[in-house]
């Protein structure tokens, strides 16, 4: 099962402030986020590691300058995000990484699919990989986006925070994403 | 709102980019709101199937020393810092004492320069070449002072 969001777990017991000085418990309580989000987007189990790692060394690093302005969860995101974002950037100048290009695929089990025929979990297993494989598709602003709404089930306006984005923007991805994701997918 | 809503409309609905009217039209009409349902299901199905695919990818649990790695790597930037920051002050130190090395040497240089010029110039004002000075010696005509006495 999915633990507490950590978010949760912490506010209205300490600032963001405060809670950046217990490093400890940040990357104990953000770790799993921040990595399946970074899994998400890069779909390689190594790069996700090596990415999350630095995006808490970032974060550990620039702790001192943390004003608490935003949640601690969002901040490490808007690091995230843009070592993402680097990622890409790198690799799309190493064309013999794209070309082995990890295929990493969603669980083959049906968890989350109990109480239905064979027939309709094959069905909703090809459409969950057919969503998946339709966000790799997608325009990297639409990705980070869908991805956070949809994997991290952000608010929109902490989306627009980790995104910089402004919360229009962040819809205007997020519709455009979801046509593009049902165009290749045929339906929702 | 006549007829259903279109596959865009329901993907504005999910964006939380829709009209008024067409939440309302959603809440209201059973056909739209399934189809609504449907796609909501799909996606949190999705979400489901991401989590679980990071846990079994070991995304659940901290790997171990990753903050140890954090603060070590931290110590190695921080060393780092120093090390660079101490080559630029003795760098920013060695600069003038560099540069006078050079400008005595220039100096020098422009002594013995001057030096060989005036050499070369003292060579090329003589009257005859160096080898016929001693026959020139004596063949000079005695001055005025010399032969005043005899006359």
């Amino acid at each position: 099962m999915e633990p507490t969001a950590a978010s949760d777990v912490i506010v209205g017991i300490e600032s963001p402030a405060a809670e950046i000085q217990d490093f400890d418990r940040v990357v104990e309580l953000y770790w799993p986020h921040v990595f399946r989000f970074v899994l998400a987007s890069v779909r390689d189990r190594d790069a996700a590691q090596t990415l999350t790692q630095d995006c808490l060394w970032r974060a550990y690093q620039a702790r001192g300058r943390f004003r608490g302005d935003s949640s601690v969860k969002t901040w490490l995101f808007s690091i995230a995000v843009n070592l993402v974002r680097d990622f890409y950037r790198n690799r799309r100048l190493q064309f013999w990484k794209r070309v082995q290009s990890s295929q990493l695929e969603l669980s083959k089990t049906s968890d989350g699919l109990q109480d239905v025929s064979p027939e309709a979990s094959a069905a909703a297993k090809e459409r969950l990989n057919a969503v998946w494989h339709a966000a790799e598709g997608l325009p990297e602003r639409q990705r980070t986006v869908f991805l956070l709404r949809f994997v991290e089930e952000m608010e929109l306006l902490e989306i627009a925070a980790a995104t910089g984005l402004k919360e229009g923007a962040v819809k205007v991805h997020l519709f455009r994403a979801l046509r593009s994701i049902r165009k290749r997918v045929g339906s929702l | 709102m006549k007829g259903h809503l279109s596959s865009e409309q329901i993907d504005r609905l999910m964006a939380g980019d829709a009209a008024a009217i067409e939440e309302q039209h959603a809440a209201e009409c059973a056909d739209c709101g399934a189809e609504l349902a449907r796609a909501r299901q799909t996606l949190s199905a999705f979400t489901y199937a991401v989590r679980r695919c990071a846990e079994q990818h070991g995304g659940a649990e901290v790997p171990s020393g990753v903050l140890v790695q954090a603060r070590q790597r931290d110590v190695t930037v921080r060393r780092l810092g120093w090390a660079i920051g101490t080559a630029v002050v003795v760098v920013l130190a060695a600069i003038p004492l560099f540069k006078g090395i050079v400008d005595r040497q220039r100096e020098l240089q422009a002594q013995q320069d001057s030096l060989l010029l005036e050499q070369v110039n003292a060579h090329v004002s003589r009257v005859v070449p160096a080898s016929m000075e001693s026959f020139m010696e004596l063949l000079a005509v005695p001055d005025e002072t010399e032969t005043g006495g005899r006359e």
